[in-house]
């Protein structure tokens, strides 16, 4: 896959958690200028305001279920900040499938305390695997986090 | 519960702080009455030099963190450390309500 092919995906994956937010009810912009946050996401009515990264990636399918990889820069998890969401998408057989919503704190903590995930140059490594509906990431169990919406709830117009 | 970790984090207006998440669900079940913050910011006026003095906060922070005042109860917490990040580095540790500094504090 080329990597313009994965500047396509990659801008899909954010439109598409994008328009998802928006059936929540929630605001949301992109940046100008792209500093590393994909997207912002507002409360109108109280001004709870997340900074949204967003992660896609495209499924293999294996023998019983799929597996994505996903690279996290690691300058993004150097600081704690409870202002970050994590949004990752998985896009298999030419659908959007599963959403993975996480703080970045729990993420923070699953890679600095458990160390979940590989170092690859500058960038954290996670290997998911999904079977049966359960997600599993760098041996760490990601389902409790699969369309975790309870930060963002559906908001009435 | 043996340590609470506490970690904060410079703003340009001011500080974060926070437990762990692993903390966060530690106190909850700890403390079933109380409410246990997930996040404090301490909002400063941006053109202070807020990053010297941030070691007076640490003693309030915690009980305000852990949900409820301090009390006997909050000695079931042997030591709560407050960690800066990026670095996550330990800079104040506060024992068996025995407030202690370990490290004089980094500024900025």
């Amino acid at each position: 896959m080329s990597k313009k092919f994965n500047l396509f995906v990659g801008k899909a994956g954010q439109l598409y958690v994008m328009s998802e937010f928006l059936m929540r009810g929630w605001n949301v912009a992109m940046p100008e200028v792209d500093t590393g946050d994909d997207i912002f996401v507002v409360e109108d009515e109280n001004d709870t305001f997340f900074r949204i990264q967003v992660k896609t990636a495209q499924a293999i399918d294996r023998q019983n279920g799929y597996s994505v990889q996903f690279n996290i820069p690691l300058y993004q998890l150097e600081e704690y900040n409870t202002a970050i969401y994590y949004v990752f998408l998985i896009r298999r057989k030419n659908q959007w499938s599963d959403i993975i919503l996480m703080p970045q704190l729990k993420l923070y903590d699953m890679i600095h305390i458990d160390k979940i995930g590989a170092l690859s140059g500058n960038n954290i490594v996670l290997y998911c695997s999904i079977q049966n509906n359960k997600i599993t990431c760098s041996k760490t169990d990601f389902t409790p986090y699969l369309n975790n919406f309870n930060d963002f709830p559906i908001i009435e117009h | 519960m043996d340590k609470l970790t506490i970690y904060y984090s410079f703003k340009g207006n001011g500080i974060l702080f926070g437990p762990t998440s692993y903390d966060y669900e530690s106190l909850k079940k700890l403390f079933p009455n109380a409410q246990p913050a997930k996040s404090i910011f301490v909002e400063y006026d941006r053109q202070s030099d807020f990053k010297n003095y941030h070691a007076q906060l640490e003693n309030y922070i915690f009980p305000a963190i852990a949900g409820f005042p301090v009390s006997e109860d909050l000695k079931k917490i042997k030591v709560i450390e407050f960690m800066m990040t990026p670095g996550r580095t330990v800079t104040y540790t506060i024992k068996n309500n025995i407030y202690e500094q370990e490290i004089q504090p980094i500024c900025g």
